[in-house]
C-alpha cells in the first residue's frame, strides 16, 4: 500500500514536473507509457522536441526503485533505470500519425523473484528502434501506440536471490530484446 | 521548476542496483581431529577480527562440515574452536582461558585457522588437536605406608591459547589432586614452548615450598616433544625417598637425580 502511494506521489510529481515547461506553440511534448506503471510501477516520461515538420528528437527515462514482497516474504523486483536519447520520423506531421525511429539507450537493472529467486542486475547500452501510431484525442493530447526492440551489450551478475544471495554466474554477452510496448499519454504544448 | 526537477534528476542518479556491502561472507568450515580422539559433536567457536568478536556454540554434523554467514571483513578473520568435555576453561574475547587454580581440561581439542572474509564465499580447513599434555604422576611410596605428606602445585606462565591459537601468557597455577589408591595424580598441562618454557612443579608443605622443579625443561630434555600437533600423555613418577625424578612418556623415559632430599 505505501509503495503504490508512493507510485502515486511519483506520478503526481512527475506531471507537477511537466506542467511547469512552459508553452512551446506545438514544438514540444511530453508523454508517460501507462503500461510501464503496470510492471511493478516503473515510473517514466518522456519529452519530445519537434525539429522539423517531420522530425522530433526525444529524451526520455524510466525509473523503478521500488521492491516488493509475496505472500512468503520472498522479495520482488523489477528495478531499472534506464535513459535514452533518440530521434523519430514523422511521415504525416509531428505528434500526429505513424511514426519510426531509432535512440540510444542506457539501462541498470535489477530484476528478481518474478518466477524464481535468481536475480539479474547490472547494465545494458545499445540502440532501440520503435514504430507506432499517434492518435490525437484532442488539441494538446494525443494517445500514443508503439513497440520497439533493442539490443546492445549486456554487463550482468546473477544472484542466488534478491537480497545477499550468492554469486552465480557474472558476465559480458550481446542481447535482443523487445523495448517498450507503447501506450502513452502524451501532452503536446 | 528548478527545485521540483533537480529532484528529479536527483532521484535518477540513485543506482537500482542492490548494495551488498553489509551481506555476510558465507563460511564453510571443514573440521577435523586427531584420530585418537573421540567424536567431536559440538564445539565453541571463537571468530575475532579487528574491533569485532562472537562466540558461537555449534553442534557438529558427522560430516564434520559447517556452513555458517560470518560479517564480511577485508582483514579476514581468526577462528579458534575449542571441543571436547571440558571441566574448566571456556571460549571468551582473549581466546581460550585457563582460570587461575585450575588444570587445563585432559580432554580438550582446539583448532585454530584464519578465513579470507573479504568476499561472499569461502572455505577453511579447521584442524583440533590436542594441545594439552595430561601428566600423570605416580607417588612411589615403596615400602612407606603413610599417605604422601606433601603438595604438588604446577606453575607456568601459559594460560591458555589466544583467539590466532598462540600461547596465552598469562599466570598458570594448579595444585595437583591428592595420589590416589593407586598413587597416581593427574593433571592436565597446557602446551609449552619448545624448550618447556617457565613450567615449574613445587612440592609444598603446609603453603611452603620445600623444592621446585623446572618441570617443562626436564621433560624437554627427556625427549617430550612439546612443538607436536596433538600433546601424548606424559608420565612421571616421584620418588623422593630415592631422590630420583623419573620421567616417562610412550616409548621414551629419563631419570633425573634430585640432589635434595625431601
Amino acid at each position: 500500500m505505501k509503495t503504490l502511494l508512493r507510485i502515486l506521489l511519483s506520478g503526481l510529481f512527475l506531471l507537477s514536473v511537466a506542467g511547469c515547461i512552459p508553452a512551446m506553440g506545438q514544438k514540444a511534448a511530453v508523454s508517460s507509457n501507462l503500461l510501464q506503471y503496470a510492471n511493478l510501477g516503473t515510473l517514466n516520461g518522456e519529452v519530445s522536441l519537434s525539429v522539423a515538420r517531420r522530425w522530433s528528437v526525444q529524451g526520455g527515462f524510466r525509473y523503478n526503485p521500488f521492491s516488493y514482497t509475496k505472500g512468503d516474504d520472498s522479495p520482488v523486483q523489477n528495478r531499472q533505470r534506464a535513459f535514452s536519447l533518440g530521434t523519430r520520423f514523422w511521415p504525416w506531421h509531428v505528434y500526429s500519425g505513424w511514426w519510426m525511429g531509432p535512440k540510444g539507450q542506457f539501462q541498470e537493472y535489477n530484476t528478481g523473484g518474478i518466477r524464481s529467486p535468481e536475480t539479474r542486475e547490472g547494465s545494458r547500452v545499445g540502440v532501440s528502434l520503435m514504430g507506432g501510431y499517434s492518435y490525437m484525442v484532442g488539441p494538446h493530447l494525443d494517445l500514443e501506440f508503439g513497440v520497439g526492440v533493442w539490443g546492445g551489450w549486456d554487463r550482468y551478475r546473477k544472484y542466488a536471490c534478491p537480497v545477499c544471495g550468492l554469486t552465480v554466474g557474472a558476465g559480458e554477452k550481446p542481447f535482443l530484446l523487445p523495448d517498450d510496448i507503447l501506450i502513452a499519454l502524451t501532452y503536446i504544448f | 521548476m528548478k527545485y521540483r526537477l533537480a529532484i528529479l534528476f536527483l532521484l535518477l542518479s540513485c543506482s537500482v542496483l542492490e548494495d551488498r556491502t553489509g551481506c555476510p561472507c558465507r563460511l564453510h568450515l571443514r573440521i577435523t581431529r586427531p584420530e585418537t580422539a573421540a567424536p567431536v559433536e559440538s564445539l565453541s567457536l571463537l571468530l575475532s577480527a579487528s574491533s569485532w568478536q562472537e562466540i558461537r556454540s555449534l553442534a557438529l554434523p558427522p560430516a564434520g562440515t559447517l556452513e555458517m554467514t560470518v560479517p564480511k571483513r577485508k582483514e579476514g578473520m581468526a577462528l579458534l574452536a575449542a571441543a571436547g568435555p571440558r571441566s574448566s576453561g571456556e571460549l571468551s574475547a582473549s581466546g581460550f582461558e585457563i582460570p587461575l587454580g585450575t588444570d587445563c581440561p585432559a580432554g580438550l581439542l582446539l583448532g585454530a585457522a584464519c578465513a579470507d572474509t573479504d568476499r561472499e564465499e569461502t572455505s577453511c580447513l579447521l584442524e583440533m588437536h590436542r594441545p594439552v599434555c595430561r601428566l600423570r604422576l605416580k607417588w612411589d611410596s615403596g615400602s612407606v605406608a603413610e599417605p604422601f605428606p606433601f603438595q604438588v602445585r604446577l606453575l607456568g606462565d601459559v594460560a591458555g591459547f589466544s583467539p590466532s591459537g598462540e600461547l596465552l601468557e598469562g599466570e598458570f597455577s594448579f595444585i595437583m589432586p591428592a595420589f590416589d589408591e593407586d598413587g597416581y595424580a593427574v593433571a592436565g598441562i597446557p602446551r609449552q614452548r619448545a624448550d618447556g618454557g617457565a613450567l615449574r612443579m613445587e612440592i609444598l608443605y603446609s603453603d611452603e615450598v620445600l623444592r621446585s622443579f623446572a618441570l617443562g625443561e626436564i621433560m624437554a630434555r627427556g625427549g617430550y616433544d612439546w612443538t607436536l600437533p596433538d600433546l601424548p600423555d606424559a608420565e612421571m613418577e616421584l620418588d623422593y625417598a630415592r631422590t630420583l625424578l623419573t620421567l616417562r612418556s610412550g616409548t621414551w623415559s629419563e631419570t633425573v637425580t634430585i640432589e635434595k632430599v625431601l
